[in-house]
């Protein structure tokens, strides 16, 4: 690099002409990009803030789950040897706020956050919000989050697994639950309310290791499980309710029964007296007669 | 003026030279613009069908040649690539050196100076965007601009301000 210098300089400026630090000072806007690039690339500049923001509402939809293919003690899922009927559930605060549809046969099963029906298009007209399968929440402190994944089969749906956890955890984008489950890999979606569906979300992931359940957390518990149970317990109650009845109308039909048979016997015993007396009186009459009739033909 | 009264101006040379490279950098990273498709009365119903092909598409200088390079248009995203990213580059490096050494180029460094900074201006930047624009437009949808092209326009603004503040110092120590 030809340097040039007309006149003297002072030695600070000398020094300043080293080669290695005008190097160094040639390089340095190259490293002020390269470090400003990797800032910007990791942070929030990209359409997705760090976290999720308080003051903003977003919507969660469960994208993908994917499941072992054997049960943990090696058996098949389904009948005849098939892949699981997977569905899943979601409940913020213990309350279930978003149920997918069942993807038959399925290890991976995924779900796209829109959705129409067909009685919706027969209605002749759509309105967004209607065709959207998804969840919204705004975030606040505390806020539980409860994931369950079910197989759904002949009698009902039976539990795989399910997991808990806090608003901190979950970040804008993919979150991909894992951890040591049948369930190897749960994808959720949180994109801020009114961009669902848009994509994007779903390129930048955070994976999440958690600890899974391994029981049915209560707050999952379908409709249709709570219903058999209450039905069950209500089945119960009144078999033993019924029960006590059926043993006071035996109890009554007992003691009736007896009175009866009593006042039968009494009446029988009465009848056959009144009968006894009758035919002995039939008797002394017959005798009657015939004596007099013997008299009559003397 | 003298080397002790002009080392505040070199040390401002110096910082809007830094400066202009964060902003560059922005430039590169942030998105220039969006683009939003949009179909008229039919937007509605398209985002609910086709929500992938519905989505706004953010577009960045960098992403924007890398799709042409992985496009199969490797002359015109290299031609891009040279004029938005390489040539300013170097000219924010060659100016840096200038504000703490005056005059260390000379000759073909000079002239190269002078080249690259005569290149890597904003009408090429402005052509780069159009022609990424013209490349990736759907009928009848929408473009935003984006913070990166503030940041592009910020770099080159402040790098024409070092390189006049570089020239003023030149001027001032001729006269010396």
């Amino acid at each position: 690099m030809p340097v040039s210098s007309s006149s003297p300089k002072p030695a600070s400026d000398q020094a300043t002409k080293s080669p290695l630090r005008l190097i160094l000072i040639a390089l340095l806007p190259l490293g002020i990009v390269l470090a400003v690039s990797v800032v910007l690339t990791r942070s929030s500049w990209k359409g997705f803030p760090a976290g999720l923001d308080p003051d903003k509402t977003y919507s969660l939809w469960i994208r993908e789950v994917e499941i072992e293919a054997r049960r943990p003690d090696g058996s098949a899922w389904d009948l005849g040897n098939g892949a699981p009927d997977l569905h899943a559930v979601l409940a913020i605060d213990g309350v279930v706020v978003l149920r997918t549809p069942v993807r038959d046969d399925s290890i991976v099963a995924a779900w796209d956050p829109v959705s129409i029906r067909v009685s919706t298009l027969l209605k002749g007209e759509i309105d967004r919000s209607e065709a959207l399968r998804i969840a919204n929440f705004r975030p606040r402190e505390g806020q539980r989050f409860t994931f369950g994944v079910y197989e759904k089969d002949l009698l009902g749906s039976e539990f795989v697994d399910a997991v808990s956890f806090g608003d901190s955890v979950l970040g804008p984008g993919r979150n991909d639950l894992t951890g040591a489950s049948s369930v190897r890999r749960a994808s959720l979606i949180v994109q801020e309310s009114g961009e669902e569906g848009a994509g994007g979300a779903e390129d930048s992931g955070n994976s999440l290791p958690v600890e899974w359940l391994g029981a049915e957390p209560t707050e999952l518990k379908s409709s249709t499980t709570v219903l058999e149970e209450r039905s069950a317990r209500l089945l119960g109650e009144l078999s033993e309710d019924m029960a006590g009845e059926f043993r006071k109308l035996e109890g009554e039909a007992r003691t009736r029964a007896e009175q009866v048979f009593e006042k039968l016997e009494k009446g029988v015993e009465s009848s056959l007296i009144d009968l006894d007396s009758a035919a002995k009186e039939l008797e002394a009459r017959l005798r009657e007669i015939t004596g007099q009739g013997r008299e009559d033909s003397r | 003026m003298s080397s002790q009264q002009g080392r505040p101006f070199r040390l401002l040379h110096l910082v809007l030279v830094q400066v202009s490279a964060a902003a560059f950098a922005g430039g590169l990273i942030l998105p220039l613009f969006t683009i939003e498709p949009r179909l008229d009365e039919w937007t509605g119903l398209a985002r609910i069908l086709a929500p992938d092909q519905m989505r706004a598409q953010p577009v960045t200088l960098l992403g924007g040649i890398r799709s042409m390079w992985m496009g199969g248009e490797a002359g015109l995203a290299a031609l891009l690539a040279v004029f938005s990213i390489l040539l300013p580059l170097v000219k924010l490096c060659l100016l840096s050196v200038e504000a703490v050494s005056p005059g260390s180029f000379l000759g073909p460094w000079h002239r190269f100076t002078k080249m690259a900074a005569r290149y890597a201006m904003l009408e090429v930047f402005v052509v780069a965007l159009l022609v990424i624009l013209a490349k990736g437009l759907p009928g009848g949808s929408r473009i935003e601009l984006g913070p990166g092209t503030a940041a592009f326009a910020a770099s080159v603004l402040l790098g024409l301000v070092a390189g006049l503040l570089e020239q003023r110092g030149k001027s001032g120590e001729t006269r010396e």
